[in-house]
C-alpha cells in the first residue's frame, strides 16, 4: 500500500483507546478520509511525540498516511503541525463556527473524492474566523461548500415555475424542493419557511460575487441579524437533504 | 475456547474486554486465577466490588471518594476560596501528585464536545454554579486541557462565571514543557511560549 504526503485539516477526533485516536481528515489532494493515529499520546523522554504534540480539531498539518480507497481506515504515520489556530480559541463563536464548518464538510463531501479548491477555501475560512470578519467568512465558505459539493439550493428563481422572484410578493423556502418558491406556486408546496426578501437579495448577491480558486472574493461585512437567517435556511436545506441533524446547530443559533 | 467450561469461558471473555488485555493474556490470567489459592483469587473479586460500591463522586467537587465530602473539600488547611476546574479525576490526581496546589477543585467529569454530542448539561456545571453562588469563592483557575474542546469548555464556563464579577478567573500557563527541548516543541507550544513570555 502506498504512503502519500498531503496537507490535511483535522475535522473530527475520537479517542479510540488509551493510545490511539481515530481522525476524520480533509486532505487537499486525496479528499476526506478517516485515519487511525496509533500511539498518539506516547512521548519520548525528551518530550518528542510521534505526531508533533498530538493532533487537535481544526489543526492543519503535513501528513503521511497509507492510502487505499478500498479500505475504511487509513493509517497515519507522520504529522507535522503547520497551523493550530490559537487565536481562534480566544473566541467561543469562532470555535463553534470552525467546528460547524468541519461538521458540514464531513457530511457533504464523499470520502476519497478530492476537492483541492474547497480545501483552500476552508483553510482561508479558518484563518478569518479569528478576525472580526468571522460571520461573512463562514457564510462565504458555507455557500462555496454547497456549490462544490453539488448541494446548492435554488435561491435565484422559483424552484417550481422557474420565474424570477419579485420584490413585491412574499416568497418562501421549501427544504423539500431545495429552493425558493414564488407566491403563485406557494399553494402547491407544504411546509415552507418564510424568508425576508432583503436577505434573499443579499444571499443572491453573495452567489454572484467573483470567485478565485474556489473562494468568494470581496465579501461584504455581515451582522448576525443578516447571517443567522441565511445560515438557518441553509441548515434546513442540508438537514432535509441529508436526513440528519447537525450537532453544531444548537451552538450556532441561540434558542 | 469452546472446549473450556462455561464459567472459565465467561471469565476469559470478561478479562479480554479490559483495556490492553487481548485474548492470550486473558487466558493466562484466567488460568493463573484458577491455580491460585481461593482467598487470593477472592481478594481480587472483593477489590473490584469495593471499588464499585464504595467509591462515589464527592457531592461538592465531584472527585472520586469513599467519604462525602471528599478529604480535599474537608481539609481546613487548604484554601477553600480557590477552585481549580479540571476535566477528569485523573487530572486532579496529576495536580495532587505534584503537591504544589493548596486550593480545592471542581471536576467537570468531561468537556463540552459538540461534535461528539457531549453538551454542557452532561457535565457538573450546575454544581459549580451552586458553589459560586455561595459567595465563598474568590478565584477560579481554568485547568481544562489545552485542546480546542478544553479551551471551548473553559470559555463557556468563564461566560457563566461573569455573572459573579467578584470572582477572578485565571488559566494555567502554557508553552514549553519543562525538561523538554525547544527542538521538539510544536508550532502551538512555541506560539504560546512566545505570547506568554515572562520578564526575567
Ligand atoms: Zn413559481
Ligand atoms: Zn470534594
Amino acid at each position: 500500500m502506498a504512503l502519500v504526503h498531503d496537507r490535511c485539516i483535522c475535522l473530527r477526533k475520537f479517542e479510540y483507546s488509551e493510545t490511539s485516536q481515530i481522525l476524520t481528515l480533509f486532505s487537499r489532494d486525496h479528499g476526506l478520509l478517516r485515519a487511525i493515529a496509533k500511539g498518539a499520546h506516547r512521548r519520548t523522554k525528551a518530550g518528542a511525540s510521534k505526531f508533533d504534540g498530538g493532533i487537535d480539531l481544526l489543526d492543519i498539518g503535513q501528513a503521511v498516511f497509507s492510502h487505499d480507497p478500498s479500505r475504511d481506515l487509513s493509517t497515519l504515520t507522520e504529522w507535522s503541525l503547520r497551523e493550530g489556530h490559537l487565536e481562534l480559541r480566544n473566541h467561543l463563536r469562532s470555535m463553534y463556527l470552525g467546528q460547524y464548518a468541519a461538521e458540514l464538510l464531513s457530511f457533504l463531501v464523499e470520502e476519497h473524492d478530492p476537492h483541492p479548491a474547497l480545501f483552500v477555501a476552508l483553510e482561508k475560512c479558518l484563518a478569518e474566523l479569528s478576525t472580526s470578519r468571522r460571520e461573512e467568512a463562514f457564510l462565504g465558505f458555507e455557500l462555496e461548500l454547497l456549490r462544490q459539493a453539488g448541494y446548492l439550493a435554488e435561491l435565484m428563481m422559483c424552484v417550481l415555475c422557474h420565474q424570477e422572484l419579485s420584490d413585491r410578493e412574499p416568497a418562501a423556502f421549501s427544504p423539500a424542493r431545495g429552493g425558493m418558491v414564488c407566491r403563485s406556486c406557494l399553494p402547491q408546496v407544504a411546509q415552507t419557511m418564510p424568508f425576508d426578501f432583503r436577505l434573499l437579495r443579499l444571499a443572491q448577491g453573495l452567489l454572484r460575487l467573483p470567485r478565485v480558486d474556489g473562494s468568494i472574493q470581496r465579501l461584504p461585512r455581515l451582522t448576525r441579524h443578516q447571517s443567522d437567517p441565511i445560515n438557518r435556511l441553509i441548515l434546513s436545506h442540508i438537514e432535509h437533504t441529508l436526513g440528519r441533524r447537525m450537532r453544531m446547530s444548537a451552538y450556532i443559533f441561540e434558542k | 475456547m469452546n472446549n473450556y467450561t462455561q464459567s472459565l469461558q465467561n471469565l476469559i471473555q470478561r478479562l479480554s474486554s479490559l483495556p490492553g488485555i487481548g485474548m492470550r493474556s486473558a487466558e493466562r490470567i484466567a488460568f493463573h486465577l484458577l491455580k491460585s489459592r481461593p482467598e487470593e483469587a477472592m481478594q481480587l473479586a472483593d477489590a473490584i466490588r469495593d471499588v464499585k460500591t464504595r467509591i462515589k463522586h464527592c457531592s461538592t467537587c465531584f472527585n472520586l471518594t469513599e467519604q462525602d465530602p471528599c478529604s480535599i473539600c474537608c481539609d481546613s488547611t487548604r484554601d477553600q476560596g480557590l477552585v481549580c476546574i479540571v476535566e477528569q479525576p485523573k487530572d486532579l490526581l496529576a495536580l495532587e501528585a505534584a503537591g504544589l496546589y493548596r486550593g480545592v477543585y471542581h471536576v467537570l467529569l468531561g468537556r463540552i464536545s459538540p461534535l461528539e454530542g457531549i453538551e454542557p448539561g452532561d457535565l457538573t456545571i450546575d454544581g459549580l454554579l451552586q458553589r459560586l453562588a455561595s459567595g465563598k469563592i474568590r478565584e477560579v483557575i481554568m485547568g481544562t486541557n489545552p485542546t480546542m474542546e478544553g479551551d471551548g469548555t473553559a470559555l463557556y464556563v468563564q461566560n457563566l462565571i461573569a455573572q459573579y464579577p467578584a470572582i477572578a478567573v485565571t488559566r494555567l500557563a502554557r508553552g514549553l514543557p519543562t525538561g523538554s527541548s525547544i527542538e521538539y516543541a510544536n508550532r502551538n507550544m512555541l506560539a504560546d511560549a512566545i505570547a506568554g513570555r515572562q520578564k526575567m
